[in-house]
């Protein structure tokens, strides 16, 4: 299978999978209308890793991406009332989570610092680092190409326009289908696609010296 | 195996580099910082903030009673001033603030299972309580004297402070509770 279409096959498990999730979801939204805090606490921790993990790869700050992803929740505590159930709650909190970040890009447009998580060299990262070293393009040891690499692709995310950088970080490192990014951004999906293409392109040229 | 394919196979790809940052993810310490935070800052959200007419009888309370009408009336008279001449147009608010919404969780709030009744006179009592209960909790009812619920709140929740509901479900975090009289504290199951 060509990784393309494993990718394909992935989104589209990922997305069945959600489906069945945003019923659950829905049950717990009912919860916190009737007044049980407890039900949106549920939520949130289901929902944390995911919401921080986009807002993270947003901002390549954890401190803002921690501020930022709190603030997204407390946004969805105060309007639950106003979820009408029209999309998933995922796509909803997600929406949150995406605008409250890009108000704050555009707000904070000239002072940008980045921080990056540590990512355990093991796994999935590991396979990738051996294909860069036995394509002979890093001379330094796993950690160090691990780091090296992990800041040069927050800084090929950061040159993306912040429109660019959200379709990739959704579609690419969050697994959403096209439909459901432009549920979320507010687009239609021929346009996800065509941005996604696009950032792409840029992000290649960024980073050819990692790409064989 | 061929050559094409081994080729293909040992190629990074673009989509393989930015997988690669879903593997970046913050430790245990983080995640209950972040935790944390987010109660704290979920509990401001439910305060009430007392209105301007709330803070101005409070204030009014305190001073002696021959000179509260003047007080009173004074900025009244005032505001009667800037709202009939040219220069009230200066303090119009021209941006359409839009009302904040009212909260459902706070507003529907049901009293869930009763834990633990107590009577006590003194904050030590309560702070007690509060340290020895793992969970946040709420107090549903507090300082009754003579059918009136006297509640001194604060707007800051701080490490040890005691989250009340009044009997108007109103929530209010406060670390001094004022307790005069015979009194009766109810508190009920976790809030978080």
């Amino acid at each position: 299978m060509s990784y393309s279409k494993a990718i394909s096959t992935d989104i589209a498990e990922a997305a069945e999978q959600r489906s069945a999730e945003a019923k659950q979801d829905l049950m717990l939204v009912e919860r916190v209308k009737r007044g049980e805090i407890g039900a949106f606490n549920i939520l949130v921790k289901k929902y944390r890793d995911r919401l921080f993990a986009v807002v993270y790869n947003l901002t390549s700050n954890r401190e803002e991406a921690s501020d930022l992803t709190q603030d997204a929740f407390i946004k969805a505590f105060r309007s639950i009332h106003k979820f009408k159930q029209k999309s998933a709650f995922y796509t909803w909190l997600y929406k949150i989570a995406v605008n409250t970040t890009l108000n704050h890009l555009k707000k904070n447009k000239l002072r940008r610092f980045f921080s990056f998580e540590s990512m355990a060299e093991e796994g999935y990262s590991s396979e990738v680092l051996d294909k860069i070293t036995s394509n002979g393009n890093a001379k330094a040891d796993k950690a160090t190409l691990l780091n090296e690499l992990q800041e040069k692709l927050n800084e090929a995310l950061q040159c993306l326009s912040i429109k660019h950088r959200t379709i990739v970080v959704l579609h690419e490192i969050e697994g959403l289908s096209h439909k459901e990014i432009a549920d979320i951004v507010g687009c239609n999906e021929g346009t996800v696609r065509s941005r996604l293409h696009y950032a792409k392109q840029q992000l290649q040229s960024k980073l050819s010296q990692y790409i064989s | 195996m061929d050559q094409n394919q081994q080729q293909s196979d040992s190629k990074v790809t673009i989509e393989e580099l930015l997988k690669l940052k879903k593997h970046e993810q913050p430790d245990d310490a983080f995640w209950n910082r972040f935790e944390k935070d987010l109660q704290r800052k979920t509990l401001k959200t439910l305060i009430k903030q007392p209105s301007f007419k709330e803070k101005f009888i409070g204030l009014l309370g305190q001073i002696p009673l021959p000179n509260r009408g003047i007080i009173a009336i004074t900025p009244a008279l005032a505001l009667l001033a800037i709202s009939i001449s040219p220069i009230s147009a200066f303090f119009t608010d021209n941006t359409q603030s839009n009302p904040k919404p009212a909260l459902p969780a706070v507003e529907n709030y049901n009293p869930v299972a009763l834990i633990e009744t107590v009577s006590t006179n003194q904050k030590e009592d309560l702070t007690q309580l509060v340290k020895k209960s793992e969970a946040n909790f709420v107090i549903e009812t507090i300082s009754i004297k003579d059918n009136t619920i006297e509640t001194e709140y604060y707007k800051d929740f701080t490490d040890g402070s005691v989250m009340l509901l009044t009997q108007d479900s109103t929530m209010y975090v406060t670390d001094n509770v004022s307790l005069t009289g015979s009194s009766t504290n109810y508190l009920s199951n976790s809030l978080f």
